[in-house]
């Protein structure tokens, strides 16, 4: 499987948030390290099929990423998402299930099996606006994963998780990882460090390098600021 | 609000009792009951003015009848045998020419009228009168609950950041859609269902349900549909659950284009306002056609006091005809075309 990225571009008025980027995700962990407003957050909205490119294409095995068929394999963690503060975090998951078509009795083995692998087993029937940031985090993971989907899209997963969920989280990542494609971005260059196969570094919305994590040696913190300071 | 609604749709209502309003049941509306309620009727300055006492209270549905054609600015006192009905040809005569009504249309009232039967005989209906009359308010009071209530169905998770999961999930540009649309629907139909029988039940107490067979004339002496109150009614409930609909479906529209809850509100309630206060002139002969159209005029009653009709395939509509399809066809239009634009939905463009 493979997610193909042609040319793409998108621009706001007189900002080009995503330039001519090209670039394949196939399976494993692909890390997207950027600054904040290098256009990690545009370019994955144009890879889960929410935000339309101004010129190229993104399609996942000859499927565009419009189609039912590639929603239906695609889960997708936003950096800032809404939640209905009346659910709770139960309902919600549930709710979600509905929206990605699991059956009920799916939608309920999921629904189990995600609140206990994200650890809010004790708080899953408390409403969702009691959550602290961090729960919340954890529970629009939970949500990523219900259609047990094969193109994984996280927007800066770890904001909000504390040390020890940080942790749980990159075993959780590394597992899938094995999978699935998995794109995550970060701007915390040491979420990446044992978890990604791939790094790809933005700036200015243009793709300014990607490469095995290997390449990127010990301290890939240095490797990236050297990437980043080579623009300069 | 509703409360509210329901008392004052009672408390508008002439001060008769069930029981003065039975008195004259199965009377003909005639010269011999006209001089009856003379001694009730005192001339001021060439108007005519009714003064209620307990005797009287009996002829004031008559009065009503009488009145609602000749006005109070002429001498009542000194109407005579049929002159009543006299005025009456006259004054639907005097509408349909400043209408200008075209032949054919003349010729479709002069058949309806022909089957009104003359004299108009008097009846208690005191109930389904008032129900009549009460659509108007609630036709505007379904617009803004549909305002309130629907205006967030597709904005609110815009604001609340819940697109961006919904847009790329299994069913969400498409079944997500029409889910929400049947949702929004549901909601507005129990709406109208329940202020329609807040409505029913506490007139059906107070005035009871008497009247349904008889004429509409006995409420709209301006009308020339020979149609009975029950019938009219039937009609008015159809058109205004068709209303709930329609506000339903163009309130769900706008909030996809606009993606603004307050928008949306703001901009039903402005048209509210421009619904309650503007008319157009008999000479804007088809925009006043269109305006007539519009869910609370038909409701509003205009369709007994405006001859107007609509011209499809070589044959005559009446209002209460034509507006039903026509709010069917808005509604289904409103329905596509919002689902291709929430197709079309886009995060942080």
């Amino acid at each position: 499987m493979e997610l193909i990225a042609d040319r793409i571009t998108k621009q706001y008025k007189n900002k080009i948030a995503v330039d001519r980027m090209s670039f394949t995700l196939t399976k494993g962990v692909t890390g997207l390290l950027g600054a904040n407003g290098a256009g990690k957050t545009t370019l994955m909205r144009l890879l889960c099929g929410i935000l339309n490119p101004d010129s190229g294409t993104v399609s996942c095995d000859g499927m565009g990423v419009g189609t039912e068929e590639y929603r239906d394999i695609l889960g997708y963690l936003p950096q800032d998402f809404g939640y209905y503060p009346e659910f709770s975090g139960k309902d919600f998951l549930f709710y979600m299930s509905a929206v990605k078509g699991l059956t009920k009795k799916d939608a309920d083995r999921k629904t189990k099996e995600l609140i206990e692998l994200v650890g809010l087993g004790d708080s899953a029937g408390k409403k969702v606006r009691t959550y602290s940031g961090g729960m919340r985090q954890r529970l629009g993971i939970a949500q990523a994963l219900l259609n047990d989907p094969q193109i994984l899209i996280m927007d800066e997963p770890t904001a909000g998780l504390d040390p020890q969920e940080r942790i749980r989280f990159r075993k959780l990542i590394s597992g899938l990882g094995r999978e699935k494609i998995v794109l995550l971005s970060t701007h915390i260059v040491s979420d990446l460090e044992h978890i990604a196969d791939r790094l790809m570094i933005m700036k200015d919305g243009q793709l300014l390098w990607q490469g095995s994590r290997s390449a990127g040696g010990e301290d890939l913190e240095a490797f990236y600021i050297s990437k980043i300071g080579e623009k300069r | 609000m509703l409360v509210f609604l329901v008392i004052s749709s009672i408390s508008e209502v002439q001060p008769v009792s069930r029981e003065a309003a039975k008195e004259l049941d199965g009377r003909v509306i005639d010269g011999e009951l006209i001089e009856e309620l003379k001694p009730a009727m005192r001339v001021e300055n060439g108007s005519t003015v009714i003064e209620i006492s307990a005797e009287s209270e009996k002829y004031v549905p008559i009065l009503d009848v009488i009145t609602s054609v000749t006005g109070y600015d002429m001498d009542l006192t000194q109407l005579q045998g049929t002159e009543f009905y006299d005025l009456r040809d006259q004054e639907l005569n005097q509408r349909i020419e400043k209408q200008r009504l075209s032949e054919t249309e003349k010729e479709f009232w002069r058949s309806q009228e022909a089957q009104v039967s003359k004299p108009f005989v008097y009846h208690y209906h005191s109930g389904p009168a008032n129900l009549l009359k009460s659509f108007q308010a609630l036709g505007f009071f379904i617009l803004l609950l549909s305002a309130v209530g629907l205006s967030g169905v597709y904005a609110r998770e815009t604001a609340d950041n819940m697109n961006q999961l919904l847009l790329c999930s299994y069913y969400g540009k498409k079944e997500l859609y029409l889910i929400k649309f049947a949702a929004g629907l549901t909601w507005i139909l129990a709406v109208a269902l329940f202020v329609t029988l807040a409505i029913f039940i506490p007139f059906y107490f107070v005035y009871g349900m008497e009247g349904l067979g008889e004429m509409l004339q006995l409420v709209k002496p301006l009308s020339m549909l020979p149609f009975t109150l029950g019938q009219m009614l039937g009609v008015y409930i159809v058109v205004f659950l068709l209303t709930a609909v329609l506000y339903a479906a163009v309130t769900m529209l706008l909030s996809v284009i606009t993606q603004n809850q307050l928008a949306v509100t703001c901009g039903l309630l402005g048209y509210l306002l421009i619904d309650l206060f503007a008319e157009l002139p008999d000479n804007f002969g088809i925009l006043q056609k269109i305006w007539l159209l519009r869910p609370n005029a038909v409701l509003m009653n205009t369709g007994f006091s405006n001859y107007r009709l609509i011209h499809l395939a070589g044959r005559l509509f009446l209002n209460y005809q034509a507006a039903p399809v026509i709010y069917t066809v808005i509604t289904v239009a409103a329905v596509l075309f919002g689902r291709r634009k929430y197709r079309k939905l886009q995060v942080g463009n």
